[in-house]
């Protein structure tokens, strides 16, 4: 129908594109040449190989002979043999592995214990008309803009009594205010309406929040609890202040003790001895695979949510 | 409301108030009224009788102490004996705070040797370990806490530490000055030297964890590729330096003479003076005069000439360089040499020779000697019973070598942390993890001086003490040692990362050496004349 009514103009028919143009686009949508697609494979592979490349170069060093190492001067690509040292340097004692056990703990405990907090404290932020809501965002929100220095801190950790334990490494990095914006945003994009009908369906707040918002919300659940976990995986720093119990010291802080000051490991202390300890390049790069291999253990089970999870609260708000 | 508040609002004032206050490092020190003013230069550098040094006759050493500054040399690990009786300790807690540069080691409860080492003292020793590059962290938290326990290392120069001393610590003049120390013979070991680097306000506040003239940074050379390539590694001077650094270089093999620039080489050989130059009670910095410029000029020929190995500015490791073989020459102390050893790849034929570092005469040069101490331990303030049960504890900590005492705190239990092979001490898979590499953090509490000793090399013993031979005589002291500049513990780290910075950028060809007077002229603006003015004050006060 091309009738017209008043002042509307009728709809224009498209121009009929020629038939070069066609052809054109045609050869625009059609799959790339095979020497486009050579290129593209081409600089994929590179861009692979600039990321896989030095950690294969890692793991490599970790198990080259100690001597390997330090006649390629602490970077070896592929091993000419396999030899454990540095793991067996890094594991004797039991430090390692104690300190292994507590940063399992501290981040699986830690992470419930954030996960919990913030899920709670965003959802309530999430209902209009809770209780004490402004004050309550506007602190959280507080937090983001004036972060208590390292004195603060400290005072505040030893004033409730939790130096030296397990405590302090988790409950002053408990609730993360980014991480509760995110969640918060997240909890208001879920429908209103559903909300509603849980209720008249006889749902109570707890009953709304267990049945209905979480199983709703596992995306970004999987997210911010990789962000905690992570997290706590990585801290240090609490460790250092707040532990003086070495035998409570995470894995971090204990590895950091390897790191922190080569130039000395390598070396009997000023006329002491000691056996033979590999190169201090074999230690550090075992070093960064016993502390990256857990988190990459974990993240291929919660990838899928993780993508699905950041753009979710990226573009609510 | 607060009453029944672990964290009260008193507590939350105090505490945001000392937090203000405690990034200067002063946290712990509001409403002191008993301390000396910062201002007050000649009040801080007050002079004090020092302790009588008393040094023990060890064993007798393989070659000749030539020089009463000269560590005693050895061979072989000496025949040791027994040389304190009971316990130091009341059986009361010991809290140390100190930081570590090897592998923490297991706690208490897991390390047989921390258990054996309580025995020994009579003491509940808890220590708070912390890494060395994290330590100034720590140290300021447990300040302000009032966490820092009986004894605590202080690790560089904090802002304030005459006035943190006059409040926290424990004024030891009474039981150390003069003849006092005798009651602690171990301590008494402790050259004089080192006691000055504990002197503020008139009082010895601290005990020396000292090194001495086996800390001095010298030449260290791959004697085995020199003889490989037919090269002398001896030199005259700075001409001959870069002609056997020529020789030594081969780029296309990835070898090169030096790991770095060697600046207190070079330093040596244009006579400089030691950081600083002191006439008739004038102060001028090394860095304003103008063979520093010369020195520069030096670096930056050897770093266009590729003698130096090109990462050494942006990725430094010098040690492994030196190891595998990357580079000939590096600039290192006499106590590195243990650590060269234990990553040799090169075999029986690896060798470190140490060549006599020339003058601008060609004769002996004046090496500069580092500061005496590693760093100092405080006490914290106690009766003077618990005072001298802490000193007993010390002069323990600082059995020299050559006792029974020093064995067990270095390797441990025998049979469980060490075994002697071919009569030296070697430390067991155990033992390395117990004792932290032989470096239990009880050394940074205080320590015996250390011997001219290197555990299965005897060669290395040898260069060391030719080299010290010569040296010593020769070497010069920073004539700042034992002088306390406020502005220097405030801007002296800021101020000497421009010059670094500004070094590099020469050497690198980034900028010309004439851009050096205006980095000098920077540096007298941001503090250098006001470190020189309170340098000048308080060597009056101590002269």
């Amino acid at each position: 129908m091309t009738t017209t009514h008043g002042n509307i103009e009728a709809p224009r028919k498209a121009p009929v594109p020629s038939a070069p143009a066609r052809k054109k686009r045609r050869r625009r949508l059609d799959a790339p040449s095979m020497p486009i697609r050579l290129v593209k494979g081409l600089v994929l592979l590179i861009i692979c190989a600039v990321v896989i490349v030095p950690f294969i170069g890692i793991a490599s060093t970790s198990i080259a002979d100690p001597k390997e190492v330090t006649r390629a001067g602490g970077f070896v690509l592929w091993p000419h043999g396999i030899n454990f040292s540095s793991y067996e340097s890094l594991f004797a004692g039991g430090v390692v592995t104690q300190a292994l056990l507590v940063s399992i703990g501290i981040t699986a405990l830690g992470t419930l214990v954030s996960l919990t907090g913030s899920t709670l404290l965003a959802y309530s932020l999430s209902r209009p008309g809770s209780f004490a809501h402004q004050p309550i965002l506007i602190m959280v929100l507080l937090t983001l803009l004036f972060a208590p220095g390292l004195i603060p801190n400290y005072l505040a950790v030893k004033e409730y009594g939790l130096l030296d334990s397990f405590a302090s490494l988790i409950l002053p990095t408990a609730i993360n205010a980014f991480n509760v914006i995110v969640l918060r945003a997240f909890f208001m994009g879920i429908p209103r309406e559903l909300v509603d009908s849980a209720r008249i369906d006889g749902a109570g707040d707890f009953g709304i929040f267990w049945r209905l918002v979480l199983p709703l919300s596992k995306a970004v659940l999987a997210v911010i609890g990789l962000f905690y976990a992570v997290g706590y995986w990585n801290s240090f720093f609490s460790a250092l202040l707040y532990i003086n119990d070495t035998g409570k010291w995470p894995l971090q802080l204990v590895l950091r003790t390897y790191v922190i000051n080569n130039s000395q490991l390598g070396g009997a202390q000023l006329g002491a001895t000691a056996d033979q300890l590999p190169p201090q390049a074999s230690i550090q790069m075992a070093i960064l695979v016993i502390s990256i291999v857990p988190i990459l253990i974990v993240y291929p089970f919660l990838q899928r949510h993780f993508a699905k999870g950041v753009l979710t609260g990226a573009v609510k708000g | 409301m607060s009453a029944n508040t672990p964290f009260g609002r008193r507590t939350f004032l105090s505490g945001a108030l000392l937090s203000a206050a405690g990034l200067a490092g002063v946290g712990s020190l509001a409403g002191c009224t008993t301390v000396t003013r910062s201002t007050d230069i000649k009040a801080i550098n007050k002079a004090v009788a020092l302790p009588d040094y008393v040094r023990w006759k060890g064993p007798k050493p393989d070659l000749p102490t030539v020089n009463p500054l000269m560590p005693d040399a050895y061979y072989r690990y000496p025949a040791t004996t027994k040389v304190l009786s009971g316990h130091p300790g009341d059986g009361s807690r010991l809290q140390g705070t100190v930081p570590t540069n090897t592998p923490v080691p297991p706690s208490l409860d897991r390390n047989q040797y921390w258990k054996a080492l309580n025995g020994r003292l009579g003491l509940d020793l808890g220590l708070s370990i912390t890494p060395g590059g994290d330590y100034p962290n720590k140290f300021q938290t447990a300040l302000a806490g009032d966490q820092l326990g009986d004894v605590w290392n202080i690790f560089g120069a904090p802002p304030y530490l005459p006035q943190l001393l006059q409040a926290k610590a424990q004024d030891l003049t009474e039981y150390l000055s003069g003849d006092a120390i005798r009651r602690y013979p171990f301590l008494a070991n402790l050259p004089t030297e080192a006691w000055r680097g504990c002197v503020f306000a008139g009082g010895i506040y601290a005990v020396p964890v000292a090194r001495g003239i086996i800390g001095t940074n010298v030449l260290l050379s791959r004697q085995d590729l020199f003889e490989e390539r037919g090269v002398d590694m001896t030199f005259k001077n700075v001409d001959e330096l870069q002609s056997l650094a020529g020789q030594m270089t081969d780029e296309r093999s990835n070898k090169w003479a030096f790991a770095a620039v060697p600046n207190l080489v070079l330093s040596a050989m244009l006579g400089l003076p030691n950081t600083w130059q002191e006439k008739g009670g004038r102060f001028t910095s090394e860095n304003e005069l103008d063979a520093h410029k010369d020195m520069l000029e030096i670096g930056r020929r050897m770093t266009s000439k590729g003698l130096v190995h090109p990462d050494s500015v942006s990725a430094p490791n010098a040690k492994v360089w030196f190891n595998q073989g990357s580079a000939a020459m590096t600039q290192d102390t006499y106590t590195a040499l243990p650590g060269f050893y234990q990553q040799n790849v090169a075999g029986k034929a690896f060798t470190i020779g140490i060549p006599t570092i020339p003058g601008p005469d060609g004769k002996q040069g004046n090496v500069w000697l580092p500061n005496p101490n590693n760093s100092i331990t405080a006490v914290s303030k106690a009766s003077p019973d618990r005072i001298r049960m802490i000193l007993d504890a010390l002069n323990w900590f600082a059995a020299p070598f050559g006792s029974k005492e020093y064995t067990f705190r270095k390797y441990g239990v025998e049979g469980h942390d060490f075994d002697f092979s071919n009569g030296e001490p070697v430390l067991t898979t155990t033992g390395n993890s117990e004792t932290g590499l032989g470096a239990f953090p009880i050394e940074y509490i205080v320590d015996s001086p250390i011997p001219i000793y290197y555990s299965g090399h005897p060669d290395g013993t040898d260069s060391v003490y030719r080299n010290m031979l010569a040296m010593q005589p020769h070497a010069i002291q920073n004539p700042t040692y034992g002088l306390y500049s406020p502005t220097n513990s405030t801007k002296g780290s800021l101020l000497s990362t421009v010059l670094s910075n500004a070094t590099n950028d020469i050497y690198l060809g980034r900028k010309p050496v004439s851009s050096w007077d205006s980095v000098v002229s920077q540096w007298r603006k941001g503090g250098g004349d006001a470190i020189r003015s309170e340098y000048e004050r308080a060597f009056e006060a101590k002269n």
